[in-house]
């Protein structure tokens, strides 16, 4: 039988290269989760505290970011002549779990991003916006286990104003894919090859006054 | 196939949990308390003990937080026999900086006395030692309390405990405690140091900041401030320059019952007192807010880089904003260890007052294996 596999080292390349991006957003999530200012959401209606998610909380949010005279991320985009769009403010991205999908979807007045005016330049994690903040949710984002005043799940959503937080990577040691063929992996009977990603950088707060960590509950149970 | 062992020998802190940081996988640990098996080494003297454990394993099939053990029965002459049992609670733990082991069992509070710190009371054994994090849920008729992570101070027995929160003019209430860390672990973060709720600040020159949970800040180390308007401190948040409000760490320690910072260019003497919520009836000042301000978000110090001790003598307007700082040094240092922590207790495998380390400062020695290959069956 004859077995025609696709190229092996293509699809580790693919794989690798989700694996160096998602080890880069737990170590950017845990250097937020250990000097991000936390603010509870109170405008919730679940009676924990913190709250589930509102409408509100998203503008108390934006209020002290854009008070401390944090930039925002993301320009406005237009409205435009289509049938169920709605033009998005200019907006701090909210980086959060895909646990709070279903909350967000809830909020009265959150715009999925299908009923963006124009999807151009639209990042794949991003789920809407409500306010000014545009959400990208992760599954690796973080999570306060059994952390809420009802024993819940708190829910960290970091909210990074422009230069509020930086990376630095030690020369020439940013994130590397290396190749090894066969003659060099195994150089005796030429066996096998290898391929990996190596990195030396961190993820740093600048100013911590345009930063924030909304916590919130959910009210959608999972 | 191999098998990689790796060894050493510590003094413990009397009545404290031991972590050893370890890179490699654990899949088998043993350790011998050299002391109490009256063995003298690393300069201390060989003391066989009656009813002490000497030795205690794990394996990663093992419950975490137990340790099948070996324990001296009654010392006769030079000898001893030994008894083999379990270690039910503060055995090993095994230690993922990125998957901690916690919170830990949910715990019934039967209530709380309230004052300038508050004594706890479980349903059952709490099995907490001091230096050990736990977090209060479900407080019900104090609900202002529910969340918070407090480091435990003082244990007064099988079921009570002190923390330094100030509870005076709350309720008492029944609630739910877990364990969720220990001081001598890792942070969660995998950075150091973290935030800090703070449980306290002096109207004082310096100011003097208490935190809830034992610090691990620096002299020199640059904080700002996380103070919501229902704490009655706006001296301690800038709103208006987008610079933050930042302090000087001047001292600082981190004994655990006492948990304070100090910021000799703080001047706090004319702040607003601690507490004072614009709503008279939700406001306790000195103490921590009352029920009625429920929800609200807690006051918190945050950590922001490692600051030039210059800044401490004599500069104005102190504190500088932006002073001679590396914010690089700070919030960068990654402190993310695996590794084993060894529970303390009274010494034995009492199931209520138990743990591996007792009261006394013994020398013991460790192995850590990791195997190559394993094959459990199930």
């Amino acid at each position: 039988m004859l077995i025609n596999e696709d190229p092996v080292l293509n699809s580790a390349v693919s794989t690798l290269g989700q694996s160096l991006r998602e080890t880069e957003d737990q170590l950017a999530r845990s250097m937020m989760e250990g000097s991000f200012p936390p603010i509870n959401c109170t405008s919730g209606t679940n009676g924990d505290n913190p709250t589930n998610i509102s409408p509100l909380d998203c503008s108390k949010a934006v209020r002290l970011l854009r008070t401390a005279n944090a930039q925002f991320i993301m320009d406005m985009i237009e409205g435009e002549l289509k049938f169920g769009t709605a033009p998005v403010r200019t907006a701090f991205f909210g980086l959060a779990h895909t646990n709070l999908s279903a909350d967000l979807d809830q909020m009265v007045g959150f715009i999925n991003v299908a009923n963006y005016a124009n999807n151009s330049n639209l990042l794949m994690a991003e789920w809407g916006s409500i306010r000014n903040l545009r959400f990208l949710l992760s599954s690796v984002g973080s999570v306060s286990t059994a952390a809420s005043a009802l024993g819940a799940d708190v829910y960290n959503i970091f909210i990074p104003g422009q230069e509020s937080y930086d990376m630095v990577d030690l020369d020439g040691y940013s994130a590397q894919f290396i190749y090894a063929p066969p003659e060099i992996a195994s150089p005796r009977l030429r066996l096998y090859q290898t391929a990996g990603w190596k990195m030396a950088q961190v993820f740093n707060t600048t100013n911590t006054s345009w930063a924030l960590n909304l916590r919130c509950t959910l009210q959608v149970a999972i | 196939m191999s098998t990689q062992v790796t060894s050493g020998a510590f003094i413990n802190v009397a009545s404290t949990p031991f972590f050893i940081p370890l890179q490699q996988h654990i899949s088998f640990f043993k350790l011998k308390n050299l002391t109490r098996s009256g063995v003298t080494a690393l300069g201390v003297a060989g003391s066989l003990t009656s009813t002490r454990i000497v030795r205690a394993y794990w394996n990663p099939y093992m419950t975490a937080g137990t340790a099948e053990i070996e324990q001296n029965g009654t010392v006769s002459g030079i000898l001893a026999p030994l008894n083999v049992g379990i270690a039910a609670i503060n055995g090993f733990t095994i230690f993922n900086a990125a998957n901690p082991p916690f919170p830990g069992p949910a715990i019934t509070v039967n209530s709380f006395t309230p004052g300038t710190t508050t004594v706890w009371t479980t349903n059952t054994a709490h099995g907490f030692v001091v230096g050990d994090n736990v977090r209060v849920t479900n407080v019900t008729s104090a609900p202002q309390f529910g969340g918070l992570t407090m480091t435990v101070t003082a244990v007064g027995s099988t079921t009570t405990f002190t923390t330094l929160l100030d509870s005076t003019g709350a309720t008492t209430s029944v609630g739910v405690v877990k364990k969720v860390g220990n001081v001598n672990l890792p942070n969660r973060s995998l950075f150091t140091p973290e935030t800090r709720v703070i449980a306290k600040i002096t109207n004082a020159n310096p100011m003097v900041i208490t935190t809830l949970v034992a610090q691990n800040y620096a002299v020199g180390d640059v904080v700002t401030f996380d103070m919501p308007s229902a704490w009655g401190v706006p001296q301690l948040t800038n709103t208006t320059s987008g610079l933050p409000f930042q302090a000087t760490v001047s001292a600082v320690n981190n004994a655990i019952g006492t948990q304070t910072v100090t910021f000799a260019n703080v001047d706090s003497t004319n702040f607003g007192v601690f507490a004072t919520n614009p709503v008279a009836a939700n406001s306790n000042p000195g103490h921590w807010l009352l029920s009625g301000a429920y929800p609200f978000s807690f006051p918190y110090m945050i950590p922001q880089g490692e600051g030039n001790t210059n800044q401490l003598f004599g500069i104005t307007p102190s504190p500088l904003q932006y002073g001679n700082q590396n914010v690089l040094a700070f919030t960068t240092d990654n402190t993310s260890y695996n590794g084993i922590l060894i529970g303390t207790g009274d010494g034995t495998n009492s199931a209520t007052t138990g743990g591996i380390i007792g009261s006394t400062v013994d020398a013991w020695f460790w192995e850590a294996y990791s195997s190559t290959q394993e094959y459990p069956q199930t």
